[in-house]
């Protein structure tokens, strides 16, 4: 969810800031099921998918 | 799945622990771990031992198979309502079990199938394709692809 802000830099102009909110997932390194991971990820790199759930 | 289940921690976004308490009290994880396609997330879940390593293979025999996967089916159905667009992929540590997760989807899929989209994995020529579950049919399944409906 992207939070927009104004705020004043020194020289008095404003200007928007929008951060941008992280999305928090456990990534590949941290998990702790990385054989799991590394079977679902050769499953999924070899799957035909139906039309409407392709993804790549 | 209107089974009784076991209250969960959601330690951070995408890792949940609850207790399984029938013969023993074992210490369980789940977790969500973003695959290499994309919005397709992998749900993996073991027992977490004691000195903090994970044991997904474990068959621990504790007299509560249907509470543990309800509490898994909770967890699946709180993390889809905070990430919709995703896809949530699953398969079991062994075929065996993977026929079980098929029994369990098969025998609440009237129930499911208000919530999600249900898909399989089979295998196909040199690789895999993907079906839509349909729960009259057999079929040797190698894995499970879900999504929350709009």
């Amino acid at each position: 969810m992207a939070i927009s802000m104004s705020k004043k830099n020194k020289t008095g102009n404003t200007f928007k800031r929008t951060p941008v909110v992280a999305y928090t997932v456990v990534s590949a390194k941290d998990t702790l099921f990385p054989e799991k991971l590394k079977k679902a990820n050769e499953i999924l790199s070899k799957t035909v998918f139906l039309q409407d759930n392709k993804k790549g | 799945m209107n089974q009784a289940s076991y209250p969960v921690n959601r330690k951070h976004a995408a890792r949940y622990t609850f207790t399984s308490e029938g013969e023993r009290r074992i210490e369980k994880v789940a977790e969500f771990t973003h695959s290499t396609l994309t919005d397709i997330f992998n749900l993996a879940f073991g027992d977490l031992l004691p000195d903090g390593s994970i044991d997904d293979t474990a068959t621990s025999n504790n007299g509560d198979i249907i509470k543990v996967l309800s509490t898994v089916v909770q967890i699946l159905d709180d993390f889809t309502a905070r990430h919709p667009h995703v896809s949530i992929f699953f398969s079991g540590s062994t075929a065996e079990r993977t026929a079980l997760y098929a029994r369990i989807i098969k025998t609440y899929h009237s129930s499911f199938v208000t919530k999600f989209d249900i898909k399989a994995i089979i295998a196909f020529e040199s690789g895999y394709r993907q079906i839509v579950f349909d729960p009259g049919e057999k079929a040797e399944y190698i894995a499970f692809v879900i999504k929350r409906k709009p």
